[in-house]
């Protein structure tokens, strides 16, 4: 029996641990504690034996340096959030958890983990003792340091953690040796020792300590791990972009980090910019010239690049701007997650300026859906914008592996020659789009500017034919919403749903999940997600709201600034419709929304 | 050492001006310095050899803005004080263009004046030319950041009391690798300007003086042409390469005590020739392959 006041303390043990494909862990300490980096290596550990993860990773306000925390979600079957509540907290410290426990919520029987070095007892320790904790004190730091060095306790984390839970150690290790392949062969040692010392920690030391859960699993064929970021910037490289311009922002600039390694071995260019405005203007400039170009941004940028955007939807540039949301106004929470940019992508612009804007649902979607907004924007030559935000961009993810190949390319129609006929850039008699002339093709020599303009693109201030552009112009997009609108609309969940869950973005994740744990529970909940948020694909959203009997819509922002949006396009009854929206800063819980679902019936 | 329009297709065909003026009339106020401009501007596009369809003129907004509708070739009049990244976006993925960018003092001094010292220290193979002429004309008169103090217009009623810029300074400080002054009322002057400048490999600066009739008056174009000093003529021997003398040059501000001519030169590696040496580094990841990019998301 282990000594409880150096090496473990058993609050309450049940007499077998639950077993469960499904585990929830979160890891808190404060910087250098390498706590991140023990939750991406179980991630790639659970990705390797074919499980699907997630990790969330949360920072202080500093966005560089100080506390960190992480929460890992493994699971045989496919996940859809992050998981509400912790099966298992580590905590290398309580000073850090204060901080993040309002994002931590723990599960009834929760397994905590703390340092032997915080030398809270055991019955002071900040959790809530209703939760019947089962409480391990572990000397991480003690035994790291003897193995080699303090430095080395996350790793040694992972060892008593595979070895505890009945993780994948083999997988584990897999992944500490594939992260660290390039480091010295000490370095390697030195984890190879730090695992080995966290292992044989449990076998000595806790043999006869019953943990509350266990974790069961099959093997699978190996997933990919990416983040939303980064799989939106491969999708952007998919889809032919080949020039980058940006300007550094929380949390967006993995995009331009990744697109930075990448870009130049294709033969394209990175560029990062003084400001948001001359990112945008690289990109205009560019595809004015005929190259596929791409900023990102969130939403201060955002501001910044407007009258770009204006102006390459009047001159009818192809452009793709993604804005990885975070909370707002202003600098608001930099490091935190909100869908509050809805409707600064959907009305910003001077005058009647025609946009597209799409939104991903999930990390994988952020691939498809970069691709699909270069396709939609070199089709329909217009500026579109991705909705992407901090959740969906910065989370790493198992993705099912896919066929970069399956999605087909599209580029802009352009022009061939003319004849005899001077070349018209914006033709009235055509169907909307005209081909584009390309610098470089002789016959298309053309002006185009900001200026109201007629088909050669010389300017005008007649008023008649400035209405006659503008109708063309948005005309565009009603083809859009018409023709590509059915598949941009995607439904979830139950065949024939009673209830109905309407949302967008990141929040599709969770209510996914939410309609799939009530599916089992024998209520019937679809999900319907719109990825083309403007121009608004009403019918299909409308086949939805008709097939259910009430819907409650659901977004991260205070004002619900999509419903309402949505609501002045689609007959939406009140009395069969209820709004859940509500400030950002954490994701939505799958509880919260099953909940909202719940609540449907008792209206 | 960098070339030139590097990548740009010549043309063996004998071009004139006129091949590069398009039917547009100019809206131009009559007697405007600009019509000088736009008439250098063709000519010199005439001999540097290169067909209008290789040509990309850019500019932001002003009564410089309109200039892209008057000389063939492909055209953007884009936003104001936006001309710069656009023209280093078309030119950093359109190499084989050649490419004019233009504005006013305002455009490129206060609304834009950001991208002013980021275009230079890049250094991309472009033309930046600049119409300083004092005052915002086509919002009819108000002061711009290059009015000379104690200047009266329609927003400095009392003169105006804010220090002007100097264009020329501000742009060997930022790094411009080429520097040069000209006057829209010497047109073969300012042509030879403009072909100097396209001969330039990299970002290459000019600082042109378009009188403005309407808010400046008739007399400016005729005191100008009385008092202007031609360098490396009339005796008035200059080096561009020499840094200390060209900054005195540069920092000549009164339009009526001014050299006119290449002011400084300095030859160094152009954006697109760092780019190269940067993909061939970059290329050592990995061939330029989906699939293998793939890779890096196996766990």
């Amino acid at each position: 029996m282990p000594d409880p006041s150096t090496a473990a303390h058993l609050a309450a043990a049940p007499s077998a641990p639950r077993k469960t494909d499904d585990i929830v862990i979160g890891i808190v300490g404060s910087g250098g504690d390498g706590v991140i980096s023990s939750g991406e290596l179980l991630v790639s550990a659970a990705a390797a034996e074919g499980l699907y993860a997630t990790i969330l990773k949360s920072f202080g306000p500093q966005i560089r340096g100080g506390e960190s925390s992480c929460r890992v979600r493994i699971s045989q079957e496919e996940v859809l959030s992050y998981g509400d509540r912790l099966d298992v907290l580590v905590a290398f410290n309580w000073a850090d958890f204060g901080r993040f426990r309002e994002e931590l919520a723990l599960a009834p029987g929760v397994l905590v983990i703390y340092d032997t070095r915080d030398g809270t007892p055991p019955e002071e320790i900040p959790v809530d003792p209703a939760l019947a904790p089962v409480v391990l004190r572990i000397p991480f730091h003690d035994l790291a340091t003897e193995v080699g060095s303090a430095l080395s306790k996350n790793i040694l984390l992972l060892g008593v953690l595979g070895e505890l839970l009945d993780l994948p150690t083999d997988g584990i290790a897999g992944a500490v040796e594939r992260k660290f392949r390039r480091k010295s062969e000490e370095v390697r040692a030195a984890n190879q020792k730090a695992l080995d010392a966290g292992r044989a920690y449990v076998l000595r030391e806790l043999t006869d300590t019953q943990v509350p859960v266990a974790f069961v699993h099959q093997k699978g064929e190996p997933k990919l791990l990416m983040t939303g970021n980064e799989a939106l910037a491969f999708g952007a490289l998919k889809a032919g972009c080949r020039l980058y311009a940006g300007y550094p922002i929380t949390p967006s600039s993995d995009v331009m980090e990744w697109l930075a390694n990448e870009l130049p071995r294709f033969g394209g260019t990175m560029m990062q910019t003084e400001d948001e405005i001359a990112a945008i203007g690289m990109c205009v400039g560019a595809s004015f010239g005929g190259t596929k170009a791409m900023t990102s941004t969130a939403g201060p940028g955002l501001s910044l690049m407007t009258e770009f955007l204006g102006l390459a939807a009047i001159a009818e540039i192809p452009l793709v701007i993604a804005d990885i949301q975070r909370v707002g106004p202003s600098t608001g929470i930099p490091t935190k997650t909100e869908q509050c940019d809805f409707a600064h992508a959907a009305h910003a612009g001077p005058g009647d300026t025609p946009r597209v804007v799409v939104a991903p649902y999930d990390v994988a979607d952020c691939f498809r859906m970069a691709v699909e907004a270069f396709n939609i924007a070199e089709e329909y030559q217009t500026p579109v914008l991705i909705l992407s935000d901090q959740y969906l961009g910065q989370r790493k993810e198992s993705v099912e592996p896919f066929d970069i190949h399956r999605w087909p390319v599209v580029d802009r129609v352009t022009f061939g020659e003319n004849g005899s006929e001077p070349y018209r850039r914006y033709r009235l008699d055509d169907g909307q789009v005209s081909p584009m002339a390309i610098p470089g093709q002789a016959g298309g020599e053309h002006t185009i500017s900001g200026l109201e303009h007629v088909e050669t693109g010389d300017p005008t201030s007649s008023a008649a034919v400035h209405a006659r552009m503008n109708a063309r112009r948005h005309a565009k997009l009603e083809r859009l919403a018409r023709e590509r609108g059915p598949e941009l609309v995607r439904t979830f969940g139950a065949e024939r749903p009673e209830l109905g869950i309407v949302c967008w973005g990141s929040t599709s994740a969770q209510a996914r999940e939410a309609a799939r744990r009530l599916n089992r529970e024998g209520l019937a909940v679809g999900v319907c997600v719109p990825q083309l948020l403007c121009p608004l694909p009403v019918a299909p959203i409308a086949a939805f709201l008709d097939s259910v009997e009430r819907a409650v819509w659901v977004e991260l922002n205070h004002q619900g600034q999509f419903y309402h949006y949505a609501k002045g396009r689609l007959d939406v009854d009140p009395a069969r419709s209820r709004l859940y929206a509500r400030s950002g800063g954490t994701p939505f819980s799958v509880e919260e929304i099953v909940d909202q679902v719940l609540a449907l019936r008792r209206a | 050492m960098a070339t030139a329009l590097a990548g740009v297709p010549r043309t063996e065909a004998k071009l004139s001006a006129k091949d590069f003026k398009t039917d547009l009339k100019p809206i131009w106020c009559p007697g405007c310095g600009d019509f000088g401009v736009l008439a250098a501007l063709t000519k010199a596009l005439s001999e540097v050899q290169v067909a209008p369809e290789n040509v990309a003129v850019l500019t932001g907004i002003g009564c410089a803005g309109r200039l892209p509708g008057y000389v063939s070739g492909y055209g953007f009049n884009a936003l104001h004080g936006r001309v710069l990244p656009l023209a280093t976006g078309l030119k950093l993925t359109r190499p084989d263009l050649l490419v004019f960018a233009a504005g006013g003092d305002g455009d490129g001094l206060a609304i834009g004046a950001g991208h002013f010292p980021h275009a230079a220290r890049r250094n991309p193979d472009i033309t930046y030319l600049m119409f300083d002429n004092q005052i915002y004309g086509l919002t009819k008169g108000q002061f711009s950041p290059t009015t000379p103090m104690g200047d009266v217009t329609t927003t400095t009623r009392f003169g105006s009391i804010e220090a002007p810029m100097n264009p020329a300074t501000l742009a060997m400080a930022y790094g411009a690798s080429f520097v040069a002054r000209a006057f829209s009322g010497n047109v073969p002057h300012h042509a030879a300007m403009i072909l100097e400048a396209f001969r330039h490999p990299g970002f290459a600066f000019i600082q042109s003086i378009p009188p403005c009739v309407t808010f400046r008056g008739n007399e400016q174009f005729k005191t100008i042409r009385e008092k202007a000093r031609w360098l490396n003529q009339d005796d008035h021997d200059h080096d561009p390469a020499d840094w200390s003398a060209a900054w005195e040059i540069a920092s000549q501000a009164d339009v009526y005590d001014m050299s006119f001519g290449v002011i400084w030169r300095q030859e160094r590696p152009t954006y697109e020739e760092r780019l190269a040496f940067l993909r061939e580094k970059a290329a050592q990841r990995g061939p330029a392959e989906l699939d293998s990019v793939l890779k890096q998301f196996h766990p």
